[in-house]
């Protein structure tokens, strides 16, 4: 007993080794996706904070090309599911299939599904039917699939990247708000600047293409979200991402003038789940023990941003979600007194 | 769960102390902060209390009381703020905002505050506190909290400039920038040349009155200067003006008793000395200064009568009278004297004739063949009811002790003439017969006394006796002596009368002045308004002749209203006499008898024409024909003229009484007259 809390990390290193083991993952990313900084980071911290991420930017911003690195960097299990309206459930749950043993005996077995991987990229998540994007989100929420009477866990670390098309919306089915808000954050990916667009080029037309190693293991994965989930939370932080939260709902008397004009509907406290969530982790990647409030402040226009619902003047005038949050955030103080 | 042990570590305890010199260090920058708001607030409540003290809203001696007041809002407000409770955990945020620290410090506050931590949790909040703690040395309040200069240090400045402003600069003393008081000015009543001329009156008129002292005259002058600078000053409205004319000549010239009084002494002795000079015409043929005497009586100059009279004395004095002289003088002197006191019974007299008169017309009255004599029969009861009372003044009047004093010594004069005489004769004949001649002198003088006043003095009778004795034992010069006395006496009294009556005309001349000032203000007056005065004149001057034409059948009224015309009075005097003498003065000389008639007044005008005239009152008739044209045209010309055509004013009344009686319930008996009254006006076309 005495060795073991002899041989035990202080939470200085555990913290201290968070940070490194993120700068890993973040380099080794790196090494293979140009530019969008943040949409690595945003990626890690939901791995570690144990939630999902959707993913939106038109096609051939590079993707599947970072989950694929991801996975790799992370030495995890892979698989890519391309939604389209024809796909079934059983697509990505997997299916029951008769199989004839060598002594000519026959005996049902489930086949798995392309979900039971560590990490799924749900590709165009809006072009399948409702159903299927049902029982995606239904395994994402339970970490298990449940085919007849049999029930299958999900093996962790298991992490969905859903993307979606935003311009090619004809003939889709836009997720639901209910299924929106299962994801832990939701990314723009934007175009790349001109810089890391010449990099990107250099690095896809030459012969030599960049390998990505392995910066942690699953394991490590598995203790950094436990550790993320130990860092404290000061009240006043957590009230100041609270009162963030209220600012998204037009009924609420702290929200803001554009709030009461533009939203519907505000956030649910999943928001604040994961505004919170991902700021520990964002904290823990900077070293720090504690969250502040810029640690609210940079966390919670993803996570809030896809759980705010315009009412139909801000459709039709076409006001960002993100300009909404970043006025709340601007007319929320960071303290009452 | 485990009680949160960080809160007592000494690393929680260096964070806590290096807040609480944060929180001391704010609550000092929100004192200074509070203080400048508090004096702002107070040197604006300071502010406006400076500006009442210098308008004069309060009294210039509070100005403690505001500096007091902005003090006071400063250290209340300092202390408001210094007292304010500062939140330890926002203290720390803005240590760590300050400081980049991320919350480490207000986290770690926090948490120690917090009592429900696991283990785990105990772990990490113990890492975090270290953490804290490492950046501890590295914070300094000074650069969580810089000085700053208050946000309100500008509106202070401003505010504080503004009382000075308000305190130094001298403000405008409202009071100066009043306009000037209102005062009334009115028209000029007189203009400047009669102004001028008025005055040069008055210089004249206190130039006699030093000569003769009158106390009311020297006070009418006074008021009549004070008016004529009131005038000049346009102190004084026309109506005023004339108000005031009215109030000195009804103050000084109500009661004309003492006029009268010199009127009625004048006449009597006018009277005497005519009766005199028929009766003793030889002796006063011998005496030319007597002669001279009686003349002057005649002519009422007691100034002439007492400087005559005087000479006279002076005359007895040194000339030697012979017996036969001395006698026909003393008889003059005793009748004169007798005549002085005969007045009274003239009076008697008069009075009887016309009771007389009345009681043969009531007895007419009584045959009823007098019927239309009313008005006769009422003005001989006025004549003597006026008898009755010019009597009754008479016999109360100083006109009659005066007359009664000077009879007395005249008849005194001429009883020691006659004692002087016959001193002269006992000398010569050392006979005691003439004695007897004195015995009759005093029995006439007893005589005469029981004919005088009452009241007169006795000295006669207790003189009487004394007299003979005295004239026994004194000398001839004695006597001669004694009469020029007497006359002296006689000549002072007549002296005396004559001031009396140089003071009445003091004042009269006064009475002329303030008349003739109203009267001038009446022409300043009809000058201002030319065109109206232009058809006044035009009017008056068709009524003027519109009398001529009238011809004798004028009554009294149309010459009164002549005489004032022609005299420049605008004013119809009841007096009959005035407005008879103004008919005269017309025929003679027109303008030159001038303001309203005042020759008879004064005696001077008639005397100087020397016109004769007849007294008799003329009395004005009720005429049944309404005004006559020359009032007419007068009232016209007041109240202004006629600009519609008669056949337009009554085409347009007709029209409307017309009207009226087909809209209203006119009675037929009514509809008549005013059809009738209608018909009759119509005009003539």
């Amino acid at each position: 007993m005495a060795t073991s809390s002899e041989t035990a990390p202080s939470t200085e290193e555990e913290v201290e080794a968070f940070k490194r083991d993120c700068g890993k993952i973040r380099e080794q990313v790196g090494s293979m996706i140009v530019g969008n900084r943040e949409i690595i980071d945003g990626v890690i911290m939901v791995l570690l904070a144990s939630g999902n991420v959707l993913l939106e930017g038109v096609p051939g911003l590079g993707k599947t090309m970072l989950v694929r690195t991801l996975s790799e960097a992370l030495g995890l299990d892979f698989s890519r599911i391309q939604f389209t309206p024809d796909l079934m459930p059983t697509d990505i749950l997997g299916a029951t299939i008769i199989v004839e043993e060598e002594d000519r005996s026959k005996h049902f077995r489930f086949e798995k599904g392309p979900i039971f991987s560590h990490i799924v990229l749900a590709d165009e998540i809006n072009r399948a039917t409702p159903k299927t994007q049902s029982a995606m989100l239904e395994a994402m929420q339970e970490r298990s699939v449940t085919i007849g009477k049999e029930t299958f866990q999900l093996d962790p670390p298991f992490f969905v990247l859903a993307t979606q098309n935003p311009l090619e919306m004809e003939g889709t089915y836009p997720l639901p708000e209910a299924q929106l808000d299962r994801f832990l954050f939701k990314l723009k990916i934007l175009f790349p600047k001109l810089a890391d667009l010449h990099t990107i080029m250099d690095r896809t037309t030459q012969s030599d293409t960049p390998e990505v190693g392995k910066a942690i293991g699953r394991e490590r994965i598995l203790e950094m979200r436990s550790l993320a989930r130990k860092v404290p939370m000061a009240r006043h932080v957590q009230d100041y991402a609270l009162r963030i939260l209220y600012g998204t709902h037009p009924e609420h008397e702290s929200a803001p003038e554009i709030t009461r004009r533009y939203v519907r509907f505000g956030s649910s406290p999943r928001g604040a789940q994961a505004i919170l969530t991902t700021a520990k982790v964002h904290a823990l990647m900077h070293g720090r023990f504690n969250v502040s409030c810029d640690d609210i402040r940079h966390t919670a226009i993803p996570a809030l941003r896809h759980r705010v619902i315009l009412n139909f003047e801000g459709e039709a005038e076409g006001v960002d979600t993100d300009a909404i949050l970043e006025e709340i955030i601007a007319k929320t103080p960071e303290t009452t007194s | 769960m485990k009680t949160n042990s960080s809160r007592q570590s000494p690393g929680m305890q260096s964070i806590e102390r290096l807040i609480e010199r944060f929180k001391a260090r704010l609550r000092m920058q929100r004192s200074v902060m509070g203080a400048v708001e508090g004096a702002c607030l107070g040197l604006m409540i300071a502010g406006v209390g400076v500006a009442a003290m210098r308008t004069g809203w309060m009294e210039a001696d509070s100005w403690w009381l505001w500096a007091l007041v902005a003090v006071a809002f400063t250290m209340i407000a300092a202390a408001l703020r210094a007292i304010q409770p500062v939140d330890a955990i926002a203290a720390a945020q803005i240590i760590d905002r300050s400081h980049g620290l991320h919350d480490r410090l207000s986290t770690a506050v926090s948490l120690a505050k917090s009592d429900d931590l696991s283990r785990a949790d105990q772990e990490f909040v113990e890492a975090q506190l270290r953490d804290a703690l490492r950046h501890v040395e590295t914070i300094d309040p000074r650069k969580a909290s810089p000085w700053r200069h208050p946000a309100d240090t500008r509106l202070l400045a401003a505010v504080a400039i503004s009382v000075i402003v308000v305190g130094l600069i001298p403000i405008p003393d409202h009071t100066e920038e009043l306009p000037e008081p209102f005062t009334v000015q009115y028209n000029q009543v007189l203009d400047d040349t009669t102004l001028q001329l008025e005055r040069d009156r008055l210089r004249e008129l206190r130039r006699r009155i030093s000569e003769l002292p009158d106390e009311q005259a020297e006070q009418l002058a006074d008021e009549i200067e004070a008016l004529l600078d009131a005038v000049e000053a346009r102190e004084i409205s026309e109506r005023e003006f004339l108000e005031a004319i009215d109030e000195i000549m009804e103050r000084h010239f109500g009661d004309e008793t003492e006029q009268k009084e010199l009127d009625l002494l004048a006449e009597a002795l006018a009277d005497a000395a005519r009766e005199i000079r028929e009766e003793h015409a030889e002796t006063l043929a011998e005496h030319p200064e007597l002669e001279e005497v009686m003349d002057a009586f005649d002519e009422g100059d007691f100034q002439k009568a007492a400087d005559a009279l005087s000479e006279f004395a002076d005359k007895l004095d040194s000339d030697d009278l012979t017996e036969e002289q001395a006698e026909r003088l003393a008889d003059l002197l005793e009748h004169f004297a007798d005549h002085l006191d005969g007045q009274e019974e003239r009076f008697e007299e008069l009075f009887e004739e016309h009771r007389d008169k009345f009681e043969e017309m009531l007895s007419q009255m009584d045959d009823g063949s007098m019927e239309r004599n009313q008005d006769l029969l009422d003005d001989a009861r006025d004549a003597m009811e006026q008898a009755a009372q010019d009597k009754e003044e008479f016999s109360e009047s100083a006109a009659r002790r005066q007359l009664e004093q000077l009879s007395r010594e005249i008849d005194e004069t001429a009883d020691e003439m006659r004692k002087s005489q016959a001193a002269e004769s006992t000398e010569g004949a050392e006979g005691e017969t003439q004695r007897p001649d004195h015995q009759d002198g005093d029995e006439g003088d007893d005589g005469e006394q029981q004919d005088g006043d009452p009241q007169g003095d006795p000295a006669p009778e207790e003189r009487g006796p004394d007299g003979p004795d005295d004239g026994a034992d004194d000398d001839e010069p004695d006597y001669r002596n004694e009469v020029g006395r007497k006359m002296d006496d006689a000549s002072r009294q007549l002296q005396e009368m004559e001031n009396q009556r140089q003071r009445s005309e003091q004042r009269e001349e006064a009475r002329r002045q303030l008349e003739e000032m109203r009267e001038s203000m009446s022409r300043s007056d009809s000058s201002e308004d030319e065109q109206r005065g232009e058809q006044m004149r035009d009017f008056m001057d068709r009524a003027r002749g519109e009398q001529g034409e009238e011809g004798e059948d004028s009554d009294s009224e149309g010459t009164e209203q002549q005489g004032a015309s022609d005299g420049g009075g605008d004013e119809p005097s009841d007096d009959r006499e005035h407005a008879e003498a103004g008919e005269d003065r017309e025929g003679s000389d027109g303008e030159g008898a001038g303001h309203g008639g005042s020759a008879e007044e004064t005696g001077e005008v008639a005397d100087e024409m020397d016109a004769e005239y007849i007294r008799e009152e003329l009395r004005g008739q009720d005429s049944e024909e309404g005004r006559s044209r020359s009032e007419i045209i007068r009232s016209a010309s007041e109240e202004g003229f006629a600009t519609t055509d008669y056949q337009d004013v009554y085409a347009d009344y007709h029209d409307i009484a017309e009207e009226v009686m087909e809209r209203e319930a006119v009675p037929d008996g009514y509809r008549y007259y005013i059809k009738r009254y209608f018909q009759l006006i119509r005009p003539q076309q």
